[in-house]
Protein backbone atom coordinates (compact mmCIF):
# COMPACT_ATOMS: atom_id res chain seq x y z
CA UNK A 1 0.00 0.00 0.00
CA UNK A 2 2.79 2.42 0.91
CA UNK A 3 4.59 1.73 -2.35
CA UNK A 4 1.38 2.41 -4.21
CA UNK A 5 0.90 5.74 -2.47
CA UNK A 6 4.49 6.70 -3.07
CA UNK A 7 3.93 5.91 -6.73
CA UNK A 8 0.85 8.10 -6.85
CA UNK A 9 2.83 10.85 -5.13
CA UNK A 10 5.68 10.53 -7.60
CA UNK A 11 3.22 10.68 -10.45
CA UNK A 12 1.63 13.84 -9.15
CA UNK A 13 5.00 15.58 -8.88
CA UNK A 14 5.79 14.46 -12.41
CA UNK A 15 8.60 12.01 -11.90
CA UNK A 16 10.21 11.51 -15.28
CA UNK A 17 11.14 8.12 -16.61
CA UNK A 18 13.04 7.61 -19.85
CA UNK A 19 10.80 7.04 -22.83
CA UNK A 20 12.03 3.76 -24.14
CA UNK A 21 14.17 4.14 -27.19
CA UNK A 22 13.23 0.71 -28.55
CA UNK A 23 10.99 -0.21 -31.44
CA UNK A 24 7.39 0.94 -31.31
CA UNK A 25 4.15 -0.46 -32.67
CA UNK A 26 2.71 1.10 -35.80
CA UNK A 27 -0.16 3.02 -34.21
CA UNK A 28 -0.24 5.56 -37.02
CA UNK A 29 -2.28 3.42 -39.40
CA UNK A 30 -4.55 2.37 -36.52
CA UNK A 31 -5.14 6.05 -35.71
CA UNK A 32 -5.95 6.79 -39.34
CA UNK A 33 -8.45 3.96 -39.59
CA UNK A 34 -9.98 4.86 -36.22
CA UNK A 35 -10.61 8.46 -37.26
CA UNK A 36 -12.03 7.43 -40.61
CA UNK A 37 -14.33 4.97 -38.84
CA UNK A 38 -15.95 7.96 -37.16
CA UNK A 39 -16.03 10.05 -40.35
CA UNK A 40 -17.59 7.30 -42.49
CA UNK A 41 -19.95 6.43 -39.64
CA UNK A 42 -21.42 9.93 -39.83
CA UNK A 43 -21.67 9.82 -43.63
CA UNK A 44 -23.18 6.34 -43.81
CA UNK A 45 -25.71 6.90 -41.03
CA UNK A 46 -26.70 10.31 -42.38
CA UNK A 47 -27.47 8.76 -45.78
CA UNK A 48 -29.47 6.11 -43.93
CA UNK A 49 -31.54 8.78 -42.19
CA UNK A 50 -32.11 10.54 -45.52
CA UNK A 51 -33.41 7.42 -47.27
CA UNK A 52 -35.59 6.56 -44.27
CA UNK A 53 -37.11 10.04 -44.67
CA UNK A 54 -37.50 9.50 -48.42
CA UNK A 55 -39.78 6.54 -47.73
CA UNK A 56 -42.11 8.90 -45.88
CA UNK A 57 -41.69 11.93 -48.15
CA UNK A 58 -40.78 10.47 -51.56
CA UNK A 59 -40.56 13.93 -53.16
CA UNK A 60 -38.26 15.46 -50.56
CA UNK A 61 -35.22 15.47 -52.86
CA UNK A 62 -37.13 17.35 -55.56
CA UNK A 63 -36.74 14.60 -58.12
CA UNK A 64 -32.95 14.97 -58.38
CA UNK A 65 -31.90 11.56 -59.73
CA UNK A 66 -28.59 11.42 -57.82
CA UNK A 67 -30.48 11.69 -54.53
CA UNK A 68 -33.21 9.17 -55.35
CA UNK A 69 -33.78 6.20 -53.03
CA UNK A 70 -32.51 3.66 -55.55
CA UNK A 71 -29.11 5.36 -55.80
CA UNK A 72 -28.65 6.43 -52.19
CA UNK A 73 -29.63 3.06 -50.74
CA UNK A 74 -26.51 1.24 -52.08
CA UNK A 75 -24.46 4.25 -51.01
CA UNK A 76 -25.84 3.84 -47.47
CA UNK A 77 -25.11 0.10 -47.32
CA UNK A 78 -21.64 0.47 -48.82
CA UNK A 79 -20.78 3.36 -46.52
CA UNK A 80 -21.86 1.69 -43.30
CA UNK A 81 -20.59 -1.81 -44.12
CA UNK A 82 -17.39 -1.25 -46.05
CA UNK A 83 -16.43 2.27 -45.01
CA UNK A 84 -17.53 2.45 -41.35
CA UNK A 85 -17.35 -1.28 -40.59
CA UNK A 86 -14.37 -1.83 -42.87
CA UNK A 87 -12.24 0.91 -41.34
CA UNK A 88 -13.19 -0.30 -37.84
CA UNK A 89 -12.16 -3.88 -38.68
CA UNK A 90 -8.95 -2.85 -40.40
CA UNK A 91 -7.90 -0.46 -37.65
CA UNK A 92 -8.68 -2.81 -34.77
CA UNK A 93 -7.18 -5.82 -36.55
CA UNK A 94 -3.89 -3.94 -36.97
CA UNK A 95 -3.97 -3.00 -33.28
CA UNK A 96 -4.86 -6.47 -32.06
CA UNK A 97 -2.44 -8.32 -34.31
CA UNK A 98 0.45 -6.10 -33.22
CA UNK A 99 -0.35 -6.21 -29.49
CA UNK A 100 -1.02 -9.94 -29.33
CA UNK A 101 1.92 -10.90 -31.56
CA UNK A 102 4.20 -8.31 -29.91
CA UNK A 103 5.49 -7.34 -33.32
CA UNK A 104 5.32 -4.23 -35.47
CA UNK A 105 3.34 -4.48 -38.71
CA UNK A 106 5.21 -6.21 -41.53
CA UNK A 107 5.55 -3.02 -43.54
CA UNK A 108 4.59 0.57 -42.81
CA UNK A 109 4.50 1.44 -46.49
CA UNK A 110 2.17 -1.42 -47.38
CA UNK A 111 -0.05 -0.52 -44.42
CA UNK A 112 -0.17 3.09 -45.62
CA UNK A 113 -0.98 1.90 -49.14
CA UNK A 114 -3.76 -0.22 -47.66
CA UNK A 115 -5.20 2.77 -45.78
CA UNK A 116 -5.12 5.24 -48.68
CA UNK A 117 -6.21 2.59 -51.19
CA UNK A 118 -9.25 1.74 -49.09
CA UNK A 119 -10.17 5.41 -48.71
CA UNK A 120 -9.92 5.78 -52.49
CA UNK A 121 -12.28 2.83 -52.95
CA UNK A 122 -14.78 4.49 -50.60
CA UNK A 123 -14.57 7.87 -52.33
CA UNK A 124 -15.00 6.23 -55.75
CA UNK A 125 -18.05 4.39 -54.39
CA UNK A 126 -19.49 7.62 -53.01
CA UNK A 127 -19.15 9.23 -56.45
CA UNK A 128 -20.08 6.36 -58.77
CA UNK A 129 -23.14 5.04 -56.92
CA UNK A 130 -25.16 8.30 -56.91
CA UNK A 131 -24.21 8.74 -60.58
CA UNK A 132 -25.93 5.42 -61.21
CA UNK A 133 -22.95 3.18 -62.04
CA UNK A 134 -23.81 -0.19 -60.55
CA UNK A 135 -23.47 -3.90 -61.18
CA UNK A 136 -26.86 -4.32 -59.54
CA UNK A 137 -25.61 -6.93 -57.05
CA UNK A 138 -26.55 -6.21 -53.46
CA UNK A 139 -23.50 -5.30 -51.32
CA UNK A 140 -21.37 -5.74 -54.47
CA UNK A 141 -22.66 -2.84 -56.54
CA UNK A 142 -19.33 -1.26 -57.42
CA UNK A 143 -18.31 -1.42 -61.08
CA UNK A 144 -15.40 -3.54 -62.26
CA UNK A 145 -12.54 -0.98 -62.14
CA UNK A 146 -13.30 -0.37 -58.45
CA UNK A 147 -13.57 -4.13 -57.93
CA UNK A 148 -10.06 -4.52 -59.32
CA UNK A 149 -8.79 -1.81 -56.97
CA UNK A 150 -10.51 -3.52 -54.02
CA UNK A 151 -8.73 -6.76 -54.92
CA UNK A 152 -5.31 -5.07 -54.96
CA UNK A 153 -5.94 -3.27 -51.66
CA UNK A 154 -7.32 -6.42 -50.05
CA UNK A 155 -4.30 -8.50 -51.07
CA UNK A 156 -2.09 -5.82 -49.50
CA UNK A 157 -4.14 -6.06 -46.32
CA UNK A 158 -3.69 -9.84 -46.27
CA UNK A 159 0.08 -9.52 -46.81
CA UNK A 160 0.47 -7.02 -43.96
CA UNK A 161 -1.79 -8.94 -41.57
CA UNK A 162 -0.44 -12.43 -42.15
CA UNK A 163 3.10 -11.10 -42.51
CA UNK A 164 2.78 -9.62 -39.03
CA UNK A 165 1.55 -12.95 -37.67
CA UNK A 166 4.56 -14.65 -39.28
CA UNK A 167 6.97 -12.37 -37.41
CA UNK A 168 5.20 -12.75 -34.07
CA UNK A 169 7.26 -13.09 -30.90
CA UNK A 170 4.70 -15.29 -29.20
CA UNK A 171 4.20 -18.94 -30.06
CA UNK A 172 0.45 -18.84 -29.67
CA UNK A 173 -1.79 -16.96 -32.10
CA UNK A 174 -4.54 -15.33 -30.05
CA UNK A 175 -8.07 -16.36 -31.06
CA UNK A 176 -9.04 -12.84 -32.21
CA UNK A 177 -6.39 -13.07 -34.94
CA UNK A 178 -7.92 -16.30 -36.21
CA UNK A 179 -11.26 -14.56 -36.62
CA UNK A 180 -9.68 -11.56 -38.34
CA UNK A 181 -7.64 -13.89 -40.55
CA UNK A 182 -10.71 -15.90 -41.60
CA UNK A 183 -12.48 -12.65 -42.40
CA UNK A 184 -9.62 -11.46 -44.63
CA UNK A 185 -9.21 -14.72 -46.55
CA UNK A 186 -12.90 -15.44 -47.04
CA UNK A 187 -13.89 -11.93 -48.11
CA UNK A 188 -11.12 -12.07 -50.74
CA UNK A 189 -12.51 -15.33 -52.11
CA UNK A 190 -16.13 -14.14 -52.05
CA UNK A 191 -15.25 -10.87 -53.74
CA UNK A 192 -13.33 -12.50 -56.58
CA UNK A 193 -15.97 -15.15 -57.35
CA UNK A 194 -18.99 -12.85 -57.15
CA UNK A 195 -17.45 -9.89 -58.94
CA UNK A 196 -16.38 -11.93 -61.97
CA UNK A 197 -17.76 -9.90 -64.86
CA UNK A 198 -17.27 -9.17 -68.52
CA UNK A 199 -16.51 -5.46 -69.02
CA UNK A 200 -18.43 -3.79 -71.83
CA UNK A 201 -16.86 -0.38 -71.28
CA UNK A 202 -14.95 1.33 -68.50
CA UNK A 203 -18.08 1.90 -66.42
CA UNK A 204 -20.26 -0.99 -67.54
CA UNK A 205 -19.93 -4.72 -67.15
CA UNK A 206 -22.06 -7.84 -67.26
CA UNK A 207 -21.93 -10.57 -64.64
CA UNK A 208 -20.13 -13.74 -65.66
CA UNK A 209 -23.19 -15.70 -64.51
CA UNK A 210 -26.80 -15.48 -65.68
CA UNK A 211 -30.29 -15.86 -64.21
CA UNK A 212 -30.69 -18.11 -61.20
CA UNK A 213 -27.00 -19.08 -61.44
CA UNK A 214 -26.16 -15.45 -60.85
CA UNK A 215 -28.63 -15.27 -57.97
CA UNK A 216 -27.09 -18.32 -56.33
CA UNK A 217 -23.56 -16.90 -56.64
CA UNK A 218 -24.77 -13.49 -55.43
CA UNK A 219 -26.35 -14.86 -52.25
CA UNK A 220 -23.54 -17.28 -51.63
CA UNK A 221 -21.50 -14.07 -51.60
CA UNK A 222 -24.12 -11.97 -49.85
CA UNK A 223 -24.74 -14.16 -46.88
CA UNK A 224 -21.10 -15.08 -46.43
CA UNK A 225 -20.27 -11.38 -46.52
CA UNK A 226 -22.64 -11.07 -43.56
CA UNK A 227 -21.00 -14.10 -42.00
CA UNK A 228 -17.39 -13.17 -42.47
CA UNK A 229 -17.37 -9.39 -42.80
CA UNK A 230 -20.05 -8.53 -40.26
CA UNK A 231 -19.67 -11.53 -37.96
CA UNK A 232 -16.25 -13.21 -37.98
CA UNK A 233 -14.36 -9.92 -38.21
CA UNK A 234 -16.34 -8.29 -35.42
CA UNK A 235 -16.04 -11.43 -33.31
CA UNK A 236 -12.30 -10.91 -33.53
CA UNK A 237 -12.90 -7.43 -32.15
CA UNK A 238 -15.15 -8.88 -29.43
CA UNK A 239 -12.59 -11.47 -28.29
CA UNK A 240 -10.00 -8.78 -27.71
CA UNK A 241 -11.86 -5.70 -26.51
CA UNK A 242 -14.44 -7.35 -24.22
CA UNK A 243 -11.79 -9.07 -22.05
CA UNK A 244 -9.56 -5.98 -22.11
CA UNK A 245 -12.30 -3.58 -21.07
CA UNK A 246 -13.71 -5.99 -18.48
CA UNK A 247 -10.15 -6.71 -17.26
CA UNK A 248 -11.03 -10.38 -17.14
CA UNK A 249 -9.97 -13.22 -19.45
CA UNK A 250 -12.61 -14.49 -21.84
CA UNK A 251 -14.99 -16.84 -19.98
CA UNK A 252 -13.66 -19.94 -21.71
CA UNK A 253 -10.71 -19.68 -24.05
CA UNK A 254 -11.33 -23.29 -25.04
CA UNK A 255 -14.88 -22.42 -26.11
CA UNK A 256 -13.61 -19.48 -28.14
CA UNK A 257 -11.37 -21.84 -30.13
CA UNK A 258 -14.27 -24.28 -30.65
CA UNK A 259 -16.45 -21.29 -31.63
CA UNK A 260 -13.97 -20.31 -34.32
CA UNK A 261 -13.59 -23.71 -35.97
CA UNK A 262 -17.30 -24.53 -35.73
CA UNK A 263 -18.27 -21.21 -37.27
CA UNK A 264 -15.92 -21.34 -40.23
CA UNK A 265 -16.65 -24.98 -41.03
CA UNK A 266 -20.42 -24.45 -41.08
CA UNK A 267 -20.92 -20.94 -42.41
CA UNK A 268 -20.42 -21.32 -46.16
CA UNK A 269 -23.80 -22.78 -47.16
CA UNK A 270 -26.35 -20.51 -45.50
CA UNK A 271 -26.74 -18.30 -48.60
CA UNK A 272 -29.66 -20.09 -50.34
CA UNK A 273 -32.04 -19.00 -47.57
CA UNK A 274 -32.13 -15.67 -49.40
CA UNK A 275 -33.70 -17.48 -52.37
CA UNK A 276 -36.57 -19.43 -50.77
CA UNK A 277 -39.51 -20.01 -53.13
CA UNK A 278 -37.55 -18.85 -56.17
CA UNK A 279 -36.30 -20.69 -59.27
CA UNK A 280 -33.51 -22.17 -57.15
CA UNK A 281 -34.00 -25.96 -56.85
CA UNK A 282 -35.87 -27.02 -53.72
CA UNK A 283 -33.03 -29.16 -52.41
CA UNK A 284 -30.64 -26.20 -52.55
CA UNK A 285 -33.15 -24.08 -50.61
CA UNK A 286 -33.53 -26.80 -47.98
CA UNK A 287 -29.76 -27.15 -47.75
CA UNK A 288 -29.48 -23.41 -47.10
CA UNK A 289 -32.17 -23.61 -44.42
CA UNK A 290 -30.47 -26.56 -42.73
CA UNK A 291 -27.07 -24.87 -42.60
CA UNK A 292 -28.66 -21.67 -41.33
CA UNK A 293 -30.25 -23.60 -38.45
CA UNK A 294 -26.96 -25.31 -37.62
CA UNK A 295 -25.34 -21.87 -37.30
CA UNK A 296 -27.37 -21.12 -34.19
CA UNK A 297 -25.11 -23.39 -32.12
CA UNK A 298 -21.69 -21.79 -32.71
CA UNK A 299 -23.23 -18.30 -32.71
CA UNK A 300 -24.82 -18.72 -29.31
CA UNK A 301 -21.74 -20.46 -27.99
CA UNK A 302 -19.74 -17.37 -28.85
CA UNK A 303 -22.37 -15.00 -27.52
CA UNK A 304 -22.55 -16.79 -24.16
CA UNK A 305 -18.76 -16.93 -24.01
CA UNK A 306 -18.52 -13.18 -24.49
CA UNK A 307 -21.26 -12.35 -22.00
CA UNK A 308 -20.03 -14.73 -19.32
CA UNK A 309 -16.64 -13.02 -19.44
CA UNK A 310 -18.30 -10.63 -17.02
CA UNK A 311 -19.39 -13.39 -14.64
CA UNK A 312 -18.45 -12.35 -11.14
CA UNK A 313 -17.93 -8.77 -12.28
CA UNK A 314 -21.40 -7.77 -13.38
CA UNK A 315 -21.18 -4.69 -11.16
CA UNK A 316 -18.75 -3.24 -13.70
CA UNK A 317 -21.69 -2.77 -16.05
CA UNK A 318 -23.21 -0.30 -13.62
CA UNK A 319 -20.80 2.52 -14.23
CA UNK A 320 -18.75 1.61 -17.28
CA UNK A 321 -20.57 2.76 -20.43
CA UNK A 322 -17.91 1.22 -22.69
CA UNK A 323 -18.66 -2.18 -21.18
CA UNK A 324 -22.37 -1.46 -21.62
CA UNK A 325 -21.78 -0.97 -25.34
CA UNK A 326 -19.80 -4.19 -25.60
CA UNK A 327 -22.18 -6.36 -23.61
CA UNK A 328 -25.35 -4.97 -25.20
CA UNK A 329 -23.76 -5.58 -28.59
CA UNK A 330 -23.42 -9.24 -27.60
CA UNK A 331 -27.08 -9.42 -26.62
CA UNK A 332 -28.02 -8.02 -30.03
CA UNK A 333 -25.65 -10.56 -31.60
CA UNK A 334 -27.52 -13.29 -29.72
CA UNK A 335 -30.88 -11.88 -30.81
CA UNK A 336 -29.97 -11.57 -34.48
CA UNK A 337 -28.35 -14.99 -34.63
CA UNK A 338 -31.53 -16.47 -33.17
CA UNK A 339 -33.81 -14.46 -35.45
CA UNK A 340 -31.71 -15.29 -38.53
CA UNK A 341 -32.04 -19.09 -38.39
CA UNK A 342 -35.75 -18.70 -37.56
CA UNK A 343 -36.23 -16.48 -40.62
CA UNK A 344 -34.38 -19.06 -42.71
CA UNK A 345 -37.08 -21.67 -42.00
CA UNK A 346 -39.12 -21.84 -45.20
CA UNK A 347 -42.56 -21.35 -43.65
CA UNK A 348 -41.50 -18.37 -41.57
CA UNK A 349 -39.60 -17.00 -44.53
CA UNK A 350 -42.81 -17.22 -46.57
CA UNK A 351 -44.31 -14.66 -44.21
CA UNK A 352 -41.28 -12.47 -43.64
CA UNK A 353 -39.45 -12.37 -46.97
CA UNK A 354 -39.52 -9.04 -48.86
CA UNK A 355 -41.15 -7.32 -45.84
CA UNK A 356 -39.74 -4.76 -43.40
CA UNK A 357 -39.04 -7.57 -40.95
CA UNK A 358 -35.89 -8.41 -42.94
CA UNK A 359 -34.69 -4.80 -42.82
CA UNK A 360 -35.36 -4.80 -39.08
CA UNK A 361 -33.40 -8.04 -38.72
CA UNK A 362 -30.46 -6.63 -40.65
CA UNK A 363 -30.42 -3.51 -38.50
CA UNK A 364 -30.61 -5.39 -35.23
CA UNK A 365 -27.38 -6.98 -36.42
CA UNK A 366 -25.89 -3.87 -38.01
CA UNK A 367 -26.81 -1.26 -35.41
CA UNK A 368 -27.09 -3.46 -32.33
CA UNK A 369 -24.15 -5.78 -32.90
CA UNK A 370 -21.73 -4.30 -35.45
CA UNK A 371 -22.03 -0.62 -34.57
CA UNK A 372 -22.20 -1.17 -30.79
CA UNK A 373 -19.14 -3.40 -30.67
CA UNK A 374 -17.37 -0.83 -32.85
CA UNK A 375 -18.36 2.06 -30.57
CA UNK A 376 -17.19 0.17 -27.49
CA UNK A 377 -13.90 -0.81 -29.11
CA UNK A 378 -13.26 2.72 -30.42
CA UNK A 379 -13.90 4.25 -27.00
CA UNK A 380 -11.34 1.82 -25.62
CA UNK A 381 -8.87 2.35 -28.44
CA UNK A 382 -8.88 6.07 -29.22
CA UNK A 383 -7.48 7.33 -25.87
CA UNK A 384 -4.69 4.74 -26.15
CA UNK A 385 -3.80 5.95 -29.62
CA UNK A 386 -3.73 9.58 -28.54
CA UNK A 387 -1.71 9.23 -25.35
CA UNK A 388 -4.53 9.42 -22.82
CA UNK A 389 -6.05 7.26 -20.11
CA UNK A 390 -9.63 7.68 -21.22
CA UNK A 391 -11.99 9.61 -23.47
CA UNK A 392 -12.59 13.34 -22.98
CA UNK A 393 -15.94 12.65 -21.35
CA UNK A 394 -17.23 9.39 -19.92
CA UNK A 395 -20.65 10.96 -19.38
CA UNK A 396 -20.95 11.61 -23.10
CA UNK A 397 -20.20 7.92 -23.75
CA UNK A 398 -23.02 7.09 -21.38
CA UNK A 399 -25.34 9.53 -23.13
CA UNK A 400 -24.37 8.04 -26.51
CA UNK A 401 -25.12 4.57 -25.19
CA UNK A 402 -28.64 5.38 -23.99
CA UNK A 403 -29.63 7.43 -27.04
CA UNK A 404 -28.32 4.77 -29.41
CA UNK A 405 -30.02 1.95 -27.48
CA UNK A 406 -33.40 3.70 -27.53
CA UNK A 407 -32.84 4.35 -31.24
CA UNK A 408 -32.15 0.69 -32.06
CA UNK A 409 -35.09 -0.57 -30.04
CA UNK A 410 -37.52 1.86 -31.73
CA UNK A 411 -36.10 0.96 -35.13
CA UNK A 412 -36.34 -2.82 -34.72
CA UNK A 413 -39.70 -2.88 -32.95
CA UNK A 414 -41.31 -0.64 -35.58
CA UNK A 415 -40.11 -2.84 -38.43
CA UNK A 416 -41.14 -6.05 -36.66
CA UNK A 417 -44.68 -4.75 -36.52
CA UNK A 418 -44.78 -3.36 -40.04
CA UNK A 419 -43.03 -6.47 -41.40
CA UNK A 420 -45.51 -8.95 -39.95
CA UNK A 421 -48.37 -6.64 -40.94
CA UNK A 422 -47.14 -6.45 -44.53
CA UNK A 423 -46.67 -10.23 -44.68
CA UNK A 424 -50.20 -10.85 -43.43
CA UNK A 425 -51.75 -8.25 -45.74
CA UNK A 426 -49.97 -9.61 -48.81
CA UNK A 427 -51.14 -13.16 -48.22
CA UNK A 428 -54.73 -12.37 -47.16
CA UNK A 429 -57.28 -13.74 -49.66
CA UNK A 430 -61.02 -13.37 -49.89
CA UNK A 431 -63.44 -16.29 -50.00
CA UNK A 432 -63.50 -16.05 -53.81
CA UNK A 433 -59.70 -16.33 -53.98
CA UNK A 434 -58.93 -12.71 -54.83
CA UNK A 435 -56.39 -10.71 -52.81
CA UNK A 436 -57.91 -8.80 -49.91
CA UNK A 437 -55.46 -5.90 -50.12
CA UNK A 438 -53.76 -4.21 -53.02
CA UNK A 439 -50.03 -3.60 -52.62
CA UNK A 440 -50.46 0.11 -52.10
CA UNK A 441 -52.75 -0.49 -49.12
CA UNK A 442 -49.83 -2.27 -47.46
CA UNK A 443 -47.63 0.74 -48.19
CA UNK A 444 -50.20 3.10 -46.71
CA UNK A 445 -50.50 1.02 -43.55
CA UNK A 446 -46.68 1.09 -43.13
CA UNK A 447 -46.31 4.87 -42.86
CA UNK A 448 -46.68 5.15 -39.05
CA UNK A 449 -43.99 2.49 -38.54
CA UNK A 450 -41.68 4.09 -41.06
CA UNK A 451 -42.01 7.30 -39.08
CA UNK A 452 -41.03 5.50 -35.88
CA UNK A 453 -38.13 3.94 -37.78
CA UNK A 454 -37.00 7.40 -38.89
CA UNK A 455 -37.10 8.59 -35.27
CA UNK A 456 -35.10 5.56 -34.13
CA UNK A 457 -32.55 5.99 -36.91
CA UNK A 458 -32.23 9.71 -36.17
CA UNK A 459 -31.57 8.99 -32.49
CA UNK A 460 -28.85 6.57 -33.51
CA UNK A 461 -27.36 9.24 -35.77
CA UNK A 462 -27.48 11.81 -32.94
CA UNK A 463 -25.57 9.31 -30.81
CA UNK A 464 -22.95 9.15 -33.54
CA UNK A 465 -22.66 12.95 -33.48
CA UNK A 466 -22.15 12.88 -29.70
CA UNK A 467 -19.38 10.34 -30.22
CA UNK A 468 -17.82 12.55 -32.87
CA UNK A 469 -17.72 15.53 -30.51
CA UNK A 470 -16.21 13.37 -27.79
CA UNK A 471 -13.57 12.02 -30.18
CA UNK A 472 -12.67 15.50 -31.45
CA UNK A 473 -12.18 16.77 -27.90
CA UNK A 474 -10.15 13.67 -27.02
CA UNK A 475 -7.88 14.08 -30.02
CA UNK A 476 -7.45 17.79 -29.27
CA UNK A 477 -6.29 17.25 -25.72
CA UNK A 478 -4.21 14.21 -26.55
CA UNK A 479 -1.03 13.69 -28.46
CA UNK A 480 -0.24 10.94 -30.96
CA UNK A 481 1.32 8.08 -29.03
CA UNK A 482 3.18 5.05 -30.35
CA UNK A 483 3.60 2.40 -27.69
CA UNK A 484 6.96 0.66 -27.37
CA UNK A 485 7.10 -3.06 -28.02
CA UNK A 486 7.98 -4.84 -24.78
CA UNK A 487 11.29 -6.67 -25.00
CA UNK A 488 9.90 -9.91 -23.62
CA UNK A 489 6.50 -11.20 -22.85
CA UNK A 490 5.33 -10.33 -19.36
CA UNK A 491 4.62 -13.56 -17.59
CA UNK A 492 3.23 -14.52 -14.26
CA UNK A 493 4.56 -17.47 -12.26
CA UNK A 494 1.05 -18.48 -11.15
CA UNK A 495 -0.10 -18.99 -14.68
CA UNK A 496 0.37 -22.16 -16.57
CA UNK A 497 1.68 -20.93 -19.87
CA UNK A 498 2.32 -23.65 -22.39
CA UNK A 499 3.89 -22.17 -25.45
CA UNK A 500 6.23 -19.41 -24.41
CA UNK A 501 9.03 -20.50 -26.70
CA UNK A 502 9.72 -18.15 -29.58
CA UNK A 503 8.04 -19.00 -32.86
CA UNK A 504 9.88 -21.13 -35.38
CA UNK A 505 12.70 -19.33 -37.10
CA UNK A 506 12.67 -16.45 -34.64
CA UNK B 1 -29.51 -27.89 -63.69
CA UNK B 2 -27.63 -25.57 -61.41
CA UNK B 3 -24.39 -24.87 -63.24
CA UNK B 4 -23.21 -22.41 -60.61
CA UNK B 5 -23.18 -25.21 -58.06
CA UNK B 6 -20.46 -26.88 -60.14
CA UNK B 7 -18.35 -23.94 -59.11
CA UNK B 8 -19.58 -23.41 -55.55
CA UNK B 9 -19.62 -27.01 -54.33
CA UNK B 10 -16.06 -27.88 -55.45
CA UNK B 11 -14.99 -24.53 -54.02
CA UNK B 12 -16.55 -25.46 -50.67
CA UNK B 13 -14.86 -28.85 -50.73
CA UNK B 14 -11.48 -27.29 -51.48
CA UNK B 15 -12.09 -24.72 -48.76
CA UNK B 16 -13.04 -27.41 -46.26
CA UNK B 17 -9.73 -29.13 -47.00
CA UNK B 18 -7.86 -25.84 -46.63
CA UNK B 19 -9.55 -25.20 -43.28
CA UNK B 20 -8.78 -28.79 -42.33
CA UNK B 21 -5.12 -28.26 -43.21
CA UNK B 22 -5.04 -25.08 -41.10
CA UNK B 23 -6.57 -26.99 -38.22
CA UNK B 24 -4.01 -29.78 -38.68
CA UNK B 25 -1.17 -27.25 -38.66
CA UNK B 26 -2.60 -25.49 -35.61
CA UNK B 27 -2.89 -28.75 -33.68
CA UNK B 28 0.57 -29.89 -34.72
CA UNK B 29 2.31 -26.63 -33.90
CA UNK B 30 0.96 -26.55 -30.37
CA UNK B 31 -1.73 -23.89 -30.82
CA UNK B 32 -4.11 -25.97 -28.71
CA UNK B 33 -1.61 -27.09 -26.06
CA UNK B 34 -2.67 -24.44 -23.59
CA UNK B 35 -6.28 -23.40 -23.71
CA UNK B 36 -6.38 -21.20 -20.63
CA UNK B 37 -3.13 -19.22 -20.59
CA UNK B 38 -3.59 -17.20 -23.79
CA UNK B 39 -6.83 -15.73 -22.46
CA UNK B 40 -5.00 -14.48 -19.37
CA UNK B 41 -1.97 -13.31 -21.27
CA UNK B 42 -3.66 -10.51 -23.23
CA UNK B 43 -4.52 -8.98 -19.87
CA UNK B 44 -0.87 -9.00 -18.82
CA UNK B 45 -0.02 -6.97 -21.89
CA UNK B 46 -0.48 -3.50 -20.44
CA UNK B 47 -1.57 -1.29 -23.30
CA UNK B 48 -2.59 1.75 -21.30
CA UNK B 49 -0.60 4.92 -21.88
CA UNK B 50 2.17 5.34 -19.28
CA UNK B 51 1.80 8.24 -16.85
CA UNK B 52 5.18 9.64 -17.92
CA UNK B 53 3.91 10.24 -21.43
CA UNK B 54 0.78 11.94 -20.15
CA UNK B 55 2.74 14.10 -17.75
CA UNK B 56 5.22 15.09 -20.44
CA UNK B 57 2.37 15.94 -22.76
CA UNK B 58 0.76 17.97 -20.00
CA UNK B 59 3.95 19.95 -19.44
CA UNK B 60 4.23 20.91 -23.06
CA UNK B 61 0.55 21.69 -23.46
CA UNK B 62 -0.66 22.88 -20.05
CA UNK B 63 -4.34 23.10 -19.39
CA UNK B 64 -5.32 20.83 -22.24
CA UNK B 65 -5.49 17.70 -20.15
CA UNK B 66 -8.01 17.25 -17.45
CA UNK B 67 -8.02 13.63 -16.45
CA UNK B 68 -10.21 12.72 -13.56
CA UNK B 69 -8.73 9.81 -11.65
CA UNK B 70 -11.18 8.09 -9.31
CA UNK B 71 -10.92 9.72 -5.89
CA UNK B 72 -9.52 7.34 -3.26
CA UNK B 73 -11.18 7.22 0.17
CA UNK B 74 -10.21 10.08 2.52
CA UNK B 75 -8.36 7.74 4.87
CA UNK B 76 -5.95 6.74 2.12
CA UNK B 77 -5.43 10.36 1.09
CA UNK B 78 -4.59 11.33 4.69
CA UNK B 79 -2.24 8.37 4.97
CA UNK B 80 -0.61 9.42 1.71
CA UNK B 81 -0.21 12.99 2.89
CA UNK B 82 1.41 11.92 6.13
CA UNK B 83 3.81 9.58 4.30
CA UNK B 84 4.63 12.32 1.85
CA UNK B 85 5.31 14.84 4.59
CA UNK B 86 7.35 12.26 6.52
CA UNK B 87 9.55 11.56 3.52
CA UNK B 88 9.93 15.29 2.93
CA UNK B 89 10.98 15.94 6.51
CA UNK B 90 13.38 13.01 6.33
CA UNK B 91 14.91 14.51 3.22
CA UNK B 92 15.21 17.94 4.79
CA UNK B 93 16.94 16.36 7.77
Amino acid sequence: MQAEIAQTFNRSVGQTVDQTAGETYNYKVVRQFAIMTIVWGIVGMLVGVIIAAELIWPDMTLGIPWLSFGRLRPLHTNAVIFAFGGCALMGTSYYVVQRTCQARLLSDRLAAFHFWGWQLVIVLAAISLPLGYTQGKEYAELEWPIDVLITVVWVTYAIVFFGTIMRRKTAHIYVANWFYGAFIVTVALLHIVNSAAVPASFWKSYSAYAGVQDAMIQWWYGHNAVGFFLTAGFLGMMYYFVPKQAERPVYSYRLSVVHFWALIFTYMWAGPHHLHYTALPDWAQSLGMLFSLILLAPSWGGMINGMMTLSGAWHKLRDDPILKFLIVSLSFYGMSTFEGPMLAIKTINGLAHYTDWIIGHVHSGALGWVAFITFGSMYYLIPRLFGLKQMYSVRLISMHFWIATIGVVLYIAALWISGVMQGLMWRAVNADGTLTYSFVEGVKASYPYWTIRLVGGSLFFIGMLIMTYNVIRTVMMGHAYDAPIPATLPSHPDLKIGGLQPAHGD
Amino acid sequence: MMESLWLLIPLSVVLAFVIGACFWWAAGSGQFDDLTGPGERILQDNDSVPDEFINKNQETRPGLINIKLPKPPDAIIDQGKSIASESLTQKSL
